[in-house]
């Protein structure tokens, strides 16, 4: 499972299916998923302490009712997801039927320049901030 | 390149590679120049077992990715919480054959 050539395809369109599958069951039913129900994160259930992502699915189901402030208050990191799950799985489809490879070339683009010092510094800080966020507020 | 110093490489690095690459490795080896020994002797490889550890430490939160340069597929597990656990699980299985993936990349973007 490294990101080999036609490899990142199937791990990115694994992950747009596990995540739709997912929110489908978050949003079905919603009150067996909801708070405490099933949590997945591992980290959350062995240590009590939420990790840099928790709150994502919370923050994504609120983004799908309109509630983008309370999106953003459960965790900004939704949005990011959000976004993959609506580009990828068309761009996925775009590579599919043009037989191109743009996505692979814009993730290798996107690669590079987050192994950039400055650039890798930033999103770290930026990380460490939602997490400390994220454990004050008892996600 | 020497006999000798090719198994001697050999010895010392064949944990970061697979097994079934060793011969190929040995191979194209004793056809390089002498003058490559130096740099070849100077490559840095990232070793499966320490992957391993951070992995099972930090693979929730794709460190394990991050630190044998996989940073797109690391941001990912990153951003799902080491893919809703899953991913995690699975990559502590993965994670040393990936190293050894990375490291033959490594070698192979130098010998060529």
């Amino acid at each position: 499972m490294s990101a080999g050539k036609n490899n990142l395809y199937y791990v990115l369109a694994a992950a747009c299916v596990g995540g739709y599958v997912w929110l489908y069951l978050n949003l079905s039913m919603p009150d067996a998923m909801s708070n405490p129900g099933v949590e997945l994160c591992p980290m959350k259930r062995l240590t009590d302490v939420p990790c840099p992502s928790c709150g994502s699915t919370r923050s994504v189901v609120s983004l799908l009712q309109g509630h983008v402030s309370e999106a953003m208050y459960w965790n900004p990191l939704g949005a990011v997801l959000a976004l993959g799950l609506v580009i990828l799985p068309g761009w996925i489809a775009f590579d599919y039927f043009k037989k191109e490879r743009t996505l692979a070339a814009f993730y290798e683009k996107t690669e590079a320049f987050l192994k950039q010092k400055t650039v890798a510094a930033t999103f770290i800080l930026l990380i460490l901030l939602n997490w400390i966020w994220n454990i004050l507020k008892h996600v | 390149m020497d006999a000798q110093k090719v198994d001697m490489f050999i010895m010392a690095n064949g944990k970061f590679f697979e097994g079934h690459l060793i011969p190929q490795i040995r191979e194209r080896l004793l056809q390089l120049d002498d003058s490559q020994w130096a740099m070849i002797q100077a490559l840095q490889f990232k070793d499966p077992t320490t992957s391993l550890i951070v992995s099972l430490l930090g693979g929730n939160l794709g460190i394990d990715r991050f630190l044998i340069g996989d940073t797109g597929l690391g941001v990912g597990k990153l951003l799902t919480c080491g893919g809703l656990g899953i991913w995690a699980i699975i990559d502590w299985f993965m994670i040393m054959g990936a190293t050894r993936e990375k490291n033959m990349i490594r070698l192979q973007q130098s010998l060529y």
